[in-house]
Parts: C-alpha cells; sequence; structure tokens
C-alpha cells in the first residue's frame, strides 16, 4: 500500500475571504518524519486540517497513498491519517481518557475486544495505562498532551500530523513528548515553532509563508540559512545559535 | 514496549478490578443505570405521596443517610449539598399561601398563610428529599458512569452528548473565567460597581464566544477521528439483579410513600 501524501497545487480560502493556502505543492513519503515550519498565520494549521479532510481544498488536491481528497473519501482517508489538535482539551472531549482513547476505533466500527486492545496498548505506549480511568481535565497538561496522542495511535493511521506538539510543556514533559516522536513509525507531518525539536528529530522540513513554500530540504541545511529564517519569522536553534554548528547568512 | 496482553486477560483484569471495586462497596454491584432508575423511581414515589408527617420523612432521611453511611460516602456532603434546593423552594413556598387570600388586609393574609402552612411545609420538604436522593446517586456515582446511565436509558442523544460536554468542559470555562477575572483585577484594583457589572458583561459575552470557538475545533477534532453524528461507547453493562432488587425496593417503598 502507498504511504504517501502528496499536495498539488492546493489552495485553500476560508469563507471569510482568507486565502490561507495558494497552489502549494509538496510530498511526504512513506515513512518519513518532515517538520513544517513558519511563522503564525503562514497556513500550517489549514495543511493539517486539509490532510485530514476536516477543510476541502477550494482548488488543487490532497491524495493520501492512492486515495484523493473528497467528499466520499473522507472515511478512508480519517482512517489512515491521524490529527493531533495543539490544545489537549479541544482534542480530548470525552469523559474519561479510556473513553476518549477508545472513541476513534469505535468509530472505525471495530469490535469491543480489539477496541479495548488497542486503548490498552496507545495508553500504555505513551505511559499513561494507569490513568485511563481518570477524567482529561484531571490531569496535567503534560499528561493530556500524551493522552491525545493516544487517542490517533489507538486508530493505527499510516500517517500521523503533529500540531505543535511540544507546545507549552516544561523540559521533561517536552522530552518525554520527543522521545515519544522518536519512536513512531508512521510517516509523520510536525507543525511546530520548536525548532530545536525539528533540528533534532526531523530530518526534512517544508518552510511555509503566506500559504506558499518557500522552502524544502534538509532540516539542518535550512535552519542554518539565518537570512531565510529571518525573512520568514523564524530563527536558528540553539545548535547553530550558540555555535555547534556554522551558520550562513548569504542567502 | 510491554506485549499486548489476550483480550481474556484484559477482561480477567477489569473482572478482578469490579469485585475489589463490589468488595470496598456494596452498591457497586449495581450497575449505573440500575442506580439511576432506582432513584427516579423513589423521586417519583416523593414526588406524588409528598409526605409531610414528620416521623416518614425522618424514616425516608435515615434510609437515604444509612445507605450513604454503608457505601461510605460523606453524609456531611450529601447532606450540604442537599440544601442548593432550599432557596428555591422556600421561595415558592413562601409565596403559595397568596393564592389563598381572599381579602387583601392583615387579617386575609394571616388567615391564608395559617390555611397553607401544612402546603408550605411539603413544600418545602418534598423537593428537599428528592434533590437528597439525587445527592446520594451523585455521590456513588462517576459522572461518566452517570452518563453512560441515562444515555443506556434512552435520553435523547443530542442532550447527552450535550450533559458530557457540560461535565468535560466546566472546568475549562471555570480556569478561563478565574483567569480572566484576575486579567481584570491585575489591571483595574479599584473600580466602581456599575463599570464592573459592565466589564463582566462583556467578559460572559467574550466567554460566549470563546465557547463557540472551541466548540468548532472540538467538532473539527471529532471529525477528524471519524465522528458521524453517533456516540458510540463501548461499554456494554446490562441491567442484572441486583439492579432489579434496588428498583423494585424503590418501587415499594414509593409505593407506600403514595399509599401512607
Amino acid at each position: 500500500m502507498s504511504c504517501s501524501i502528496v499536495y498539488d497545487k492546493v489552495s485553500y480560502t476560508y469563507p471569510d475571504g482568507t486565502q490561507a493556502l495558494r497552489e502549494l505543492s509538496f510530498t511526504l513519503d512513506h515513512g518519513e518524519h518532515v517538520a513544517l515550519l513558519g511563522p503564525n498565520g503562514a497556513g500550517k494549521s489549514t495543511i493539517m486540517l486539509l490532510s485530514n479532510g476536516v477543510l476541502l481544498p477550494s482548488s488543487g488536491s490532497v491524495t493520501v497513498g492512492t486515495v484523493t481528497l473528497a467528499k466520499d473519501t473522507l472515511v478512508p482517508i480519517r482512517q489512515r491519517v491521524g490529527l493531533l489538535f495543539q490544545d489537549p482539551d479541544d482534542q480530548m472531549f470525552m469523559t474519561t481518557v479510556r473513553d476518549d482513547v477508545a472513541f476513534g476505533p469505535l468509530n472505525q466500527g471495530l469490535a469491543a475486544a480489539e477496541v479495548e486492545q488497542r486503548v490498552w496498548q496507545a495508553l500504555q505506549d505513551v505511559g499513561l495505562d494507569e490513568q485511563a480511568d481518570k477524567a482529561p481535565q484531571e490531569l496535567s497538561f503534560g499528561q493530556r498532551k500524551r493522552a491525545a496522542l493516544a487517542t490517533i495511535l489507538a486508530m493505527e493511521p499510516d500517517f500521523l500530523i503533529l500540531d505543535e506538539p511540544s507546545s507549552n510543556l516544561d523540559p521533561r514533559g517536552r522530552r518525554r513528548m520527543m522521545e515519544l516522536v522518536r519512536k513512531l513509525q508512521h510517516t509523520v507531518l510536525i507543525a511546530t515553532h520548536d525548532l530545536d525539536m525539528a533540528w533534532e528529530l526531523l530530518p526534512r522540513s517544508i518552510i511555509i509563508d503566506a500559504g506558499q513554500v518557500i522552502a524544502i530540504g534538509p532540516t539542518q541545511e535550512l535552519l542554518c540559512d539565518e537570512a531565510l529564517l529571518e525573512a520568514h519569522g523564524l530563527e536558528p536553534p540553539a545548535a547553530v545559535r550558540y555555535g555547534a554548528v556554522g551558520r550562513r547568512t548569504d542567502r | 514496549m510491554p506485549a499486548k496482553p489476550a483480550p481474556e486477560q484484559l477482561d480477567n483484569r477489569a473482572a478482578a478490578a469490579a469485585a475489589d471495586t463490589a468488595a470496598a462497596a456494596p452498591l457497586r454491584v449495581v450497575s449505573p443505570q440500575g442506580r439511576l432508575l432506582a432513584a427516579v423511581v423513589l423521586v417519583f414515589g416523593i414526588v406524588l405521596g409528598a409526605p409531610h408527617q414528620l416521623l416518614i420523612v425522618a424514616a425516608l432521611v435515615a434510609l437515604v443517610l444509612l445507605v450513604a453511611y454503608i457505601v461510605q460516602v460523606s453524609i456531611r456532603r450529601i447532606l450540604l449539598r442537599s440544601l442548593v434546593v432550599l432557596p428555591i423552594s422556600g421561595m415558592i413556598s413562601l409565596f403559595w399561601p397568596l393564592r389563598l387570600v381572599q381579602q387583601w388586609n392583615l387579617d386575609g393574609l394571616a388567615s391564608a398563610y395559617a390555611q397553607g402552612w401544612s402546603q408550605m411545609l411539603t413544600l418545602i420538604i418534598t423537593p428537599w428529599l428528592c434533590v437528597l436522593v439525587m445527592m446520594l446517586l451523585i455521590a456513588t456515582c462517576h459522572q461518566a458512569d452517570l452518563l453512560y446511565a441515562v444515555k443506556r436509558l434512552h435520553l435523547p442523544h443530542v442532550l447527552v452528548l450535550l450533559l458530557s460536554f457540560m461535565y468535560r468542559y466546566a472546568d475549562t470555562l471555570r480556569a478561563q473565567l478565574r483567569a480572566s477575572h484576575r486579567a481584570l483585577a491585575a489591571r483595574a484594583p479599584k473600580m466602581g460597581t456599575r463599570r464592573q457589572v459592565l466589564l463582566y458583561g462583556n467578559l460572559a459575552g467574550s466567554m460566549l464566544v470563546r465557547a463557540y470557538d472551541r466548540g468548532e475545533r472540538i467538532h473539527a477534532a471529532m471529525l477528524a477521528r471519524g465522528f458521524n453524528g453517533i456516540l458510540t461507547h463501548k461499554r456494554e453493562e446490562r441491567i442484572g439483579t441486583p439492579d432489579i432488587a434496588l428498583i423494585l425496593g424503590a418501587a415499594l417503598l414509593s409505593v407506600a410513600l403514595y399509599l401512607v
């Protein structure tokens, strides 16, 4: 089965007239871990919502594997693409962690025993199996972030689209989240402002601004390009700023 | 990562946990929907029987508190929480005798209140007993189980969703309100009452807009995980013998209340 996502000249305009994406094209290949970088309002969230079919492109196409995103292909696409929202309180809406993690598999029509198995495994993977019967609001923020990740892992998708997985976490929580991301075997696209995480974990990056692709390439190469980063509201990660590797300002 | 347990191992684990819980609190052998049904039946009995004789009221209260004691929930908490209804029922009760007034003077009022005092008492005691029973129910059930029980009893789907979200997001809303209140206080240590009222009016408006925004995001998150309008649930508890016994007990008590 093909495990790539292809964005082909995708444009998207919100109902209020804001054009979020303009003929944007890129491909995520099987098993890749890719960073989606850009300033606020660049269109990162729109790309993520389009990947899962929460939004449909105004023009152009999004193809997941061999299936092109359209109204009648939403079910197979949502089964293959897991979407993690930035705020875990948006992601987790059920009354207990267990029920929330079970929500996706139940919507996939799985049998109760299979759902239970997946819930257990997903919670075990993120280290929260002891907290299964708690209400989401009873967890710490870091735990909620991990539980939110479990909600999509339980669906066993081929692709993971993660929106700012390390935002607002304390150093230990951030490190733990990074370890989880490192272990993921899926094709992963992570929208983030955490350039240190991108530097450390994500070999390829896509920089977007004003709804257009600005640069695609190896993360460490792009993140050394200070002029490029500055032009698009970003700044080099600590490894570059504090001299672990050389800066490039010639662009 | 550790190996997955087999489904039957999971079932055994769940059964062992259930047995532990049952040993710790006898009422837990009854399913949440059994408890909910029994409580509703008893509330009907109280409403229809409208007990106001001191002995019967005392017996009912003693029964509720005895159950609370047996299932190890805080009696004080149940009693305190049940008082929440008194301002409302007290107000209704206070004005009720006015419908009996034949002459609008002091004598007429005194006569109306003299005639209506027993109804006044009933108007206070009946809702208080109902709330007391409901507080016992809430204290013995996790809210999530209660919501599930409501769903199993075929309350309209939309209502169950609304109740679930209210429970889930009450804390989040409270935290946002608290944060906004602090932000207001930090920038306006001295403020007149009129201005404060206006500002809190604005705050309520902004909370509404934020709640709407969050609703949109939650809906997107639900869609992303395959939501198709029906909230599926994996628990499949059925009403068993202990449930039926409890519901029958509540029904008998209700009939007794009605007949007495």
